[in-house]
C-alpha cells in the first residue's frame, strides 16, 4: 500500500496575533505541524506496519527551512520519506491553488490512500483535502474518526448530525482525519535520530493561478481578555442575557 | 589448656586447613563473581581527589558518621563494627595455634594486642546485645516484617564472641594452676568462672568452643557475599568512591575528555546509551550500590513515594540491582541478555513514582545513589522506548513549542511584570530568572511581583529576560527527556550570556539548582541565588526594613533549596518572626510531592504526598505556611485544601512584602493591588 | 444572475440553517434551491427560495460528496449561477470545497457573515476575523447565524433530471449515537463541572442534564475527578484531555492553571461561579457570578424551550 500523507505547517496556536495595516503580522510566527495531520501520519504508519507499503509525507511550504525539524519528527513516527514542495510566496489560505500544486505532485506517486487532517488550525477551511480528491478524480471521506482497512477495503466512520456515518470504499481514496482518530505516538529519540537518514526531498514549485478569494482585511474580534461579567437583577435576567450572547456573539446555539 | 592437639589421631591443623580452604575458597569465589558483575558496568571515573576521598573514608566508613544518625541501631552497629576491626586478627592467631601471638610477643606487641582484641570482643558483644534488644523488644515498624535471618546472624555473632572468651580463658587455665592474663580482662572473668570445672569437661568445653568459633567464622565468611552482609565489603568502594558532584546534579548524556557535555548537535547517537534498561548500562558504581546496601531501610523511612503508599521503595530498587545481578549473573557474564530487563525488575510504576527529593540518598549511611537509577531508567523509557505516562507527552510538546510546561504563548512570559517598570533584556547586576510558574501561573505571578517589588524597594539593579527567558529544563530532565533538557539548557545559556549575566536571582529552587549546579557542564557558569538568600541579605543590611510580623509561620523547606541546595538558614532568617518548625524540617524536610516532574503526573487520590505534608503543616500551631518554591506553593495549597485546612500558603517574599515597613514609601504596596489575591482549586 | 442554495432536510423539515442561508442568498440575486436525498421531496418544498430543484433518488439516500458535487455543478452550469451557498454543516463543509474544485471557483468555509458588504470568516480559531470583498464565482458555507430565516413561499419546483455518477463510496448505515456519550475532544460544546458543585450527586443532577440539553459532552475539573465524583475520562486539563470546542461552559470551576491548559483553546468560554475573583473569569468571554444551583436549572429549561 502506497500512502501519501498531507502535512501542513501552521503557526503555533500560541503565536502572537497582531494586526498591522489590516494584515496579520506573521513575522514572529513559529510553525508547527498541524495537529490534525499528526493523526494522519500515525494512521498511515499503522497501516504500513500492518500491511506493508510505503508512507510518504508531502508538504507544501515556503522556502523557510526551520520547519524541517518538525517534519523529521513526523518521519520519526514511521514515515519512509518526505517531500517538501517549496514555493515562493506560499500562503496557507489558498486552498484551491495549494490543492492544485499538491494534486499535481500526487499524480506521479500512484497513491492508494491519501490522508491528511480534516482542517488546518490556521484557516480552518477543511477545503484542501476534498479539492485534491476532486482534482485527482477520486472519492474522499472527511472528518473521519475511525478508519479500518480489511481485505483492501476501507471502512470509515465520521460524525454527522444525528449519528455516525459508516462508509466503505476501496482505494484510491482520500481521507481527512478528525481529532483523536488515533493516538499519536511520541517518537523515541532514537527514531528521531534515525529519521535524519531517511530521504528528505525539497522541490521547488511555481506559483499557480487560482480563483481563491483573497482576504481584504483582517481584524481582531471584540476583545475578550478579562471577560465580561454579566450583570442582572435576578438569576433569570442573567441567564436570559447569557443565552442572548450565546446566540448572537458566540453563535453556537 | 588449648584446643591445639590431635583429634582421633589427626592433628588439629589438618582440620583447620581443610576448613579454611573451604571457607576462604568459597568466600573468594563468590566475591570474585560479584566483582566481575560490577565490572560489567560502564566507566565512571571517580579515581581522583584522593586526599578528600581518604578523609571521607575515615569519617564515613571508619568514623561511622552517618550510621550513628540513628541512635540505637547506629551505635549498636558502630560498636560491632569497631569491635570487629579490633578483633578480626584474632582469627589468624586461632587459626595458627597461637603462632601469631608468639610473633607479636617477639616484637613486644603481644600484650597490647591481647587487650585490643579483648576490648574488641567486648564492644562487639555489647553491640550485639543492643541490636538484639532492638530487634526483639523495641521492634521498630520497619522491622515488623523482617525475616528471622537478622536475629539468627546476631546470635551467631554472639556465639563467636562468647566462644572467643571461652578459648581465651581456656588458655589461662593449666592442669593445676591458672595464669590469669590481665591483658585479657574479660577472658580473666571467664577463667575465674571456669577454673573450678571438672577437668575433662573443661577440656571438651574448650575444644567445642574453639571449633564452634572457627565454624561460625568460616560460615560467616561463606555467608557474607550472599546476604546483606555483603555490605562488609561493598561499603568500602561505596564510601571511598562517593559522588563528588553537587547533590542532585544529573549526568549529561555524553561528556568529552574535559568533562564538559557534548553539544546536542555533536552527540554520537550510534554509540550512545539513552538511559538504562540493561544491567551493564549502569555504571560500576551504580552496581556496587547493590552490594553495599545493609537493608537498614532508612531510605524507605524518608521516601515520600513509599510513605504515600506507592509502589516505589528505594531500598527495593537497590535490592533489585543486586538480586537481578545474582539471578541472571551467569547469563550476564556470558554476554547474553536475560529476558527480564531492569525496567521490568524495577517496574514502571515505581520508576515514575520518584519525586527526586533525594531524601533517600541523604539518609543512606553508605552513599548509595538511589535516584539516578530511577532517572536513568526514565531516560530509557522516554528516549529509547517512548513508553511513559501520557500526561508527560503534553509536557514535552509544550516545552518544545513554547518552552513552558503549560504551553502558554511564549510572548506572554513577561506579562506578570506589567506596570512594575522592570528592565527587560538589559544588562544589570542581577538577572531575575522568573521561571515558568512565576511567569504564567496566576498564583505564582504574585510571588514574582512581590520579589521584584522588594528588590526594587531595596534598590537592587536587576533585569529580567522577558520573552527571551525559557524553561530551564528541570522537569524535562527529571522526567527522563534528557535530550530536550539539553536543548533547553543550551538555549537558556545562550540567552543568559547574551545579556552578560553573571549573577542570577530566582524564586524557584528548581531553577536555582539546575542553572546553578547543572549548567556548568554545558558551559553556563553563574552565581545563582534563591530569592530568600538575596532578600535576607538585603534585610540584614537593612536595605529592606521588615516589621516583625504577628502571624505564626511554619516554613516548608523545598527539597531543591534545603536538602539538595544546602540552604536552610536564609529563608528562616528572611522570614524572621515567630517561626514554628514542623517535625521534619531543614535538611530532613519532607517533599511536597511535586518534584521530579511529578507535579505534571497523575497521582491517585489516596496516595498523595502533598496531603501527608499538608497534615504535618496543619498539625503545627502556625497560622500560615511559608514556602519558597512554586511547586510547593501549588502542592501545599492543594494539600491543605484537600484535608480541609484553611491555612494560607504564602511565599517568603509575599510575607516579607506584607510586613515591609512602608513609612518612607507608602505607595509601594499599591502597585501590587492590581491583581486580587484569590485561591485556586 | 442566479445564486444557488444547497438545502438540507431533517425529517419532514428543511433545516433552520438552510433557511437562513436562503435568506442571506436572497440579497444576492435570484435564488435557486437544491435539495438532494431520498424521499425528501415533501420536506424540500419548504425551502424558502423562489425556485427549488429536487434530486430525490435511491442513490442519494446518504450524503456522498462525488454524487452531490456532480448534481450541484450540473445545476450551476445549466443556470449560469455565480455563487453557491450552503450551511456550514458537516455536509456543507465537506461538499463546498469539492463543488468549488469542480467549478474552478474560490471557496470560503464557515463564514460568519456573507452579504454584499463582504464575507467574513474566522481564522486562527476565531482569534482573527478575515474579511473578503464580495465576489462572484465563489462557493460559501455559512455558519449557523443570527440571520432571520427566509419566509416560506411557493416558488416553482423542478425535479433534477441530470446524471448521478457512481462514486465508489458506500454508506452502510448511520449509527445512532445517544446523547451524553459524545467524546469530550470531539464535542463542539463542553459543559464542565468543578468543586463548586459540592457533591457528586449534583454533577449528575446539574451537569449531565445540561450537557444533554445542549448536545454537549460533560467534562470535569481535576479536583472532582480526584475526589472520585466522576471518572478520569471526563477530566479536562493539563493531566486530562485538551478540548477546543466552540463553547466551553465552566460551572463551579475556579480555573487553576492546570485546568486552563486543557480548555483555553476553546472558541468561546462561559464561566459560572459564585466567587467573583475566581481566575476562570479572566479567560471567560462571559461570566455569571452567582449561585449555580439556581442558574443551571434556569439555563437548562430556557435552552430546552
Amino acid at each position: 500500500m502506497n500512502i501519501v500523507v498531507l502535512v501542513k505547517m501552521v503557526p503555533d496556536t500560541e503565536s502572537r496575533l497582531e494586526i498591522v495595516d489590516g494584515k496579520v503580522n506573521e513575522s514572529g510566527f513559529k510553525y508547527m505541524v498541524n495537529p490534525y495531520d499528526e493523526f494522519a501520519v500515525e494512521q498511515a504508519v499503522q497501516f504500513k506496519e500492518a500491511n506493508g507499503g510505503k508512507v510518504t509525507i508531502l508538504s507544501l511550504f515556503s522556502n523557510d527551512g526551520s520547519i524541517d525539524t518538525d517534519l523529521r519528527k513526523m518521519m520519526a513516527i514511521g514515515a519512509d520519506e518526505a517531500i517538501v514542495l517549496r514555493q515562493d510566496n506560499y500562503r496557507g489560505d489558498k486552498p484551491s491553488a495549494n490543492a492544485t500544486v499538491l494534486s499535481n505532485a500526487i499524480k506521479e506517486m500512484e497513491a492508494d490512500l491519501i490522508i491528511g487532517g480534516v482542517q488546518g488550525i490556521d484557516y480552518y477551511q477543511s477545503a484542501t483535502g476534498p479539492m485534491i480528491a476532486h482534482m485527482l478524480g477520486i472519492p474522499h471521506i472527511s472528518g473521519v474518526t475511525n478508519l479500518e482497512l480489511n481485505d483492501g477495503k476501507f471502512t470509515a466512520k465520521r460524525q454527522v448530525e444525528g449519528g455516525l456515518q459508516i462508509i466503505e470504499c476501496s482505494n484510491p481514496l482520500l481521507v481527512t482525519c478528525q481529532k483523536d482518530m488515533t493516538k499519536v505516538r511520541f517518537p523515541a529519540l532514537k527514531d528521531i535520530m534515525m529519521s535524519k537518514r531517511k530521504p528528505f526531498e525539497s522541490r521547488t514549485v511555481e506559483p499557480v493561478e487560482s480563483n481563491d478569494v483573497e482576504t481584504a482585511e483582517c481584524s481582531l474580534p471584540p476583545a475578550r481578555g478579562g471577560g465580561m461579567i454579566i450583570e442582572g437583577e435576578s438569576s433569570e435576567d442573567k441567564v436570559d442575557k447569557l443565552i442572548e450572547k450565546l446566540k448572537t456573539e458566540a453563535k453556537v446555539i | 589448656m588449648d584446643p591445639f592437639h590431635d583429634y582421633y589421631g589427626i592433628p588439629w591443623y589438618i582440620f583447620i586447613g581443610i576448613w579454611s580452604f573451604i571457607a576462604i575458597g568459597l568466600h573468594v569465589y563468590q566475591v570474585g563473581f560479584i566483582i566481575k558483575l560490577i565490572r560489567l558496568g560502564k566507566d565512571d571515573d571517580r579515581f581522583n581527589s584522593w586526599q578528600q576521598r581518604m578523609k571521607e573514608f575515615l569519617t564515613d566508613w571508619l568514623g561511622q558518621r552517618k550510621v550513628v544518625e540513628d541512635k540505637l541501631a547506629g551505635y549498636a552497629h558502630a560498636l560491632i563494627f569497631w569491635g570487629f576491626l579490633m578483633l578480626v586478627s584474632d582469627v589468624i592467631d586461632l587459626g595458627t595455634g597461637g603462632l601469631f601471638l608468639r610473633f607479636l610477643h617477639f616484637i613486644y606487641l603481644g600484650n597490647i594486642w591481647n587487650l585490643v582484641v579483648d576490648i574488641g570482643y567486648t564492644m562487639a558483644g555489647i553491640g550485639i546485645l543492643f541490636a538484639l534488644y532492638r530487634r526483639l523488644i523495641v521492634r521498630p515498624e520497619k522491622l515488623k516484617d523482617a525475616s528471622m535471618e537478622g536475629v539468627f546472624i546476631l546470635f551467631a555473632i554472639l556465639g563467636i564472641v562468647i566462644t572467643a572468651f571461652i578459648v581465651e580463658a581456656g588458655e589461662m587455665i593449666e592442669e593445676n594452676k591458672t595464669h590469669l592474663n590481665y591483658w585479657e580482662p574479660i577472658g580473666v572473668l571467664f577463667a575465674i568462672q571456669m577454673e573450678n570445672m571438672n577437668e575433662s569437661f573443661l577440656r571438651t568445653f574448650i575444644d567445642a568452643s574453639y571449633w564452634l568459633h572457627m565454624i561460625l567464622i568460616g560460615g560467616f565468611l561463606i555467608e557474607i557475599p550472599q546476604t546483606k552482609h555483603s555490605h562488609l565489603i561493598g561499603t568500602i568502594p561505596n564510601v571511598m568512591f562517593q559522588d563528588h558532584d553537587p547533590l542532585g546534579a544529573m549526568r549529561p548524556l555524553q561528556l568529552d575528555d574535559k568533562d564538559v557535555a557534548v553539544k546536542t548537535d555533536d552527540l554520537d547517537f550510534d554509540n550512545l546509551n539513552l538511559g538504562v534498561n540493561k544491567f551493564e548500562e549502569f555504571t560500576w558504581r551504580q552496581l556496587s550500590d547493590g552490594w553495599a546496601c545493609t537493608a537498614c531501610a532508612r531510605c524507605q523511612d524518608v521516601c515520600p513515594a513509599y510513605g504515600s503508599g506507592k509502589t516505589l521503595n528505594p531500598m527495593q530498587i537497590i535490592m533489585d540491582v543486586k538480586n537481578y545481578g545474582k539471578e541472571h549473573g551467569s547469563l550476564l557474564l556470558a554476554g547474553e541478555q536475560p529476558e527480564e530487563t531492569m525496567v521490568d525488575r524495577f517496574t514502571p510504576d515505581a520508576i515514575w513514582a520518584c519525586t527526586t527529593c533525594y531524601a533517600c540518598v541523604d539518609a543512606c549511611p553508605v552513599h548509595i545513589e538511589h535516584v539516578p537509577k530511577l532517572t536513568d531508567t526514565r531516560r530509557h523509557l522516554v528516549m529509547e522506548a517512548s513508553d511513559f505516562p501520557e500526561e508527560l507527552q503534553n509536557l514535552f510538546n509544550n516545552l518544545e513549542r513554547n518552552s513552558n510546561p503549560w504551553g502558554m504563548g511564549a510572548h506572554t512570559r513577561a506579562d506578570w511584570a506589567e506596570g512594575l517598570e522592570i528592565k527587560i533584556g538589559e544588562p544589570a547586576e542581577y538577572l531575575f530568572y522568573v521561571g515558568c510558574a512565576g511567569s504564567f501561573d496566576d498564583r505564582n505571578k504574585k510571588v514574582s511581583r512581590a520579589t521584584a517589588m522588594l528588590l526594587k524597594e531595596a534598590g537592587v539593579d536587576f533585569s529580567i529576560l522577558g520573552e527571551m527567558e525559557m524553561c530551564n529544563g528541570d522537569c524535562a530532565r527529571r522526567a527522563g527527556n534528557e535530550f530536550l533538557f539539553q536543548m533547553m539548557a543550551e538555549m537558556t545559556i545562550e540567552s543568559l550570556d547574551s545579556v552578560g549575566t553573571l549573577k542570577v536571582i530566582t524564586a524557584c529552587p528548581h531553577c536555582f539548582h539546575t542553572i546553578g549546579k547543572e549548567y556548568e557542564k554545558y558551559g553556563g557558569k553563574y552565581e545563582v541565588y534563591h530569592h530568600s538568600q538575596v532578600l535576607n541579605e538585603l534585610k540584614q543590611e537593612e536595605k529592606l526594613n521588615i516589621n516583625k510580623f504577628e502571624h505564626k509561620v511554619t516554613f516548608h523547606d523545598p527539597c531543591y533549596l534545603g536538602r539538595i541546595g544546602g540552604e536552610t538558614e536564609a529563608p528562616r532568617q528572611a522570614l524572621g518572626g515567630d517561626l514554628i518548625e514542623m517535625e521534619r524540617h531543614g535538611q530532613k524536610s519532607f517533599c511536597c510531592g511535586g518534584g521530579g516532574a511529578r507535579v505534571w503526573m497523575e497521582e491517585d487520590a489516596d496516595k498523595r504526598v502533598n496531603e501527608i505534608r499538608a497534615k504535618e503543616a496543619s498539625d503545627t500551631d502556625a497560622d500560615c505556611v511559608a514556602v519558597g518554591c512554586p511547586f510547593c506553593m501549588t502542592m501545599m495549597t492543594d494539600g491543605l485544601k484537600e484535608i480541609g485546612d484553611g491555612k494560607p500558603v504564602k511565599d517568603i517574599s509575599e510575607i516579607m512584602l506584607e510586613n515591609l515597613n512602608t513609612d518612607n514609601n507608602p505607595d509601594i504596596l499599591k502597585t501590587n493591588e492590581k491583581e486580587p489575591l484569590s485561591e485556586e482549586v | 444572475m442566479s445564486v444557488i442554495v444547497v438545502g438540507e432536510v431533517d425529517g419532514n423539515d428543511v433545516k433552520e440553517i438552510s433557511q437562513q442561508v436562503a435568506a442571506v442568498a436572497s440579497g444576492m440575486g435570484d435564488v435557486i434551491g437544491i435539495v438532494m436525498g431520498k424521499g425528501i421531496s415533501d420536506a424540500a418544498m419548504k425551502l424558502s427560495t423562489s425556485k427549488i430543484i429536487i434530486a430525490d433518488d435511491e442513490a442519494l439516500e446518504y450524503y456522498d460528496p462525488v454524487k452531490f458535487t456532480s448534481i450541484v455543478a450540473q445545476i450551476v452550469n445549466q443556470n449560469n449561477a455565480t455563487k453557491v451557498l450552503m450551511g456550514a454543516t458537516t455536509m456543507g463543509k465537506d461538499l463546498g470545497p469539492r463543488v468549488a474544485a469542480e467549478l474552478g471557483w474560490g471557496y470560503l468555509g464557515d463564514c460568519l457573515e456573507a452579504g454584499n458588504e463582504g464575507f467574513v470568516r474566522p481564522n486562527y480559531a476565531g482569534k482573527v476575523l478575515a474579511k473578503s470583498n464580495t465576489t462572484d464565482s465563489v462557493v460559501l458555507s455559512i455558519r449557523n447565524n443570527a440571520y432571520p430565516a427566509g419566509e416560506s413561499w411557493s416558488g416553482s419546483v423542478e425535479n433534477f433530471s441530470g446524471e448521478i455518477p457512481d462514486s465508489g463510496l458506500t454508506t452502510t448505515t448511520i449509527e445512532n449515537v445517544g446523547a451524553g456519550t459524545i467524546e469530550l475532544t470531539e464535542a463542539s460544546i463542553v459543559v464542565s463541572g468543578g468543586r463548586g458543585l459540592e457533591s457528586p450527586e449534583n454533577y449528575d443532577e446539574h451537569i449531565r442534564p445540561l450537557a444533554a440539553a445542549m448536545g454537549a459532552a460533560a467534562g470535569a475539573s481535576r479536583a472532582i475527578v480526584d475526589a472520585g465524583w466522576v471518572t478520569h475520562s471526563h477530566q479536562v486539563g493539563q493531566t486530562g484531555k485538551t478540548v477546543t470546542p466552540d463553547l466551553y461552559m465552566a460551572i463551579g470551576i475556579s480555573g487553576a492553571i492546570q485546568h486552563l491548559g486543557g480548555m483555553s483553546g476553546s472558541k468561546f468560554i462561559v464561566a459560572i461561579n459564585k466567587d467573583s475573583e475566581a481566575p476562570i473569569f479572566k479567560v471567560a468571554d462571559y461570566g455569571i457570578v452567582g449561585d449555580l444551583f439556581e442558574i443551571i436549572p434556569l439555563l437548562k429549561s430556557k435552552l430546552e424551550n
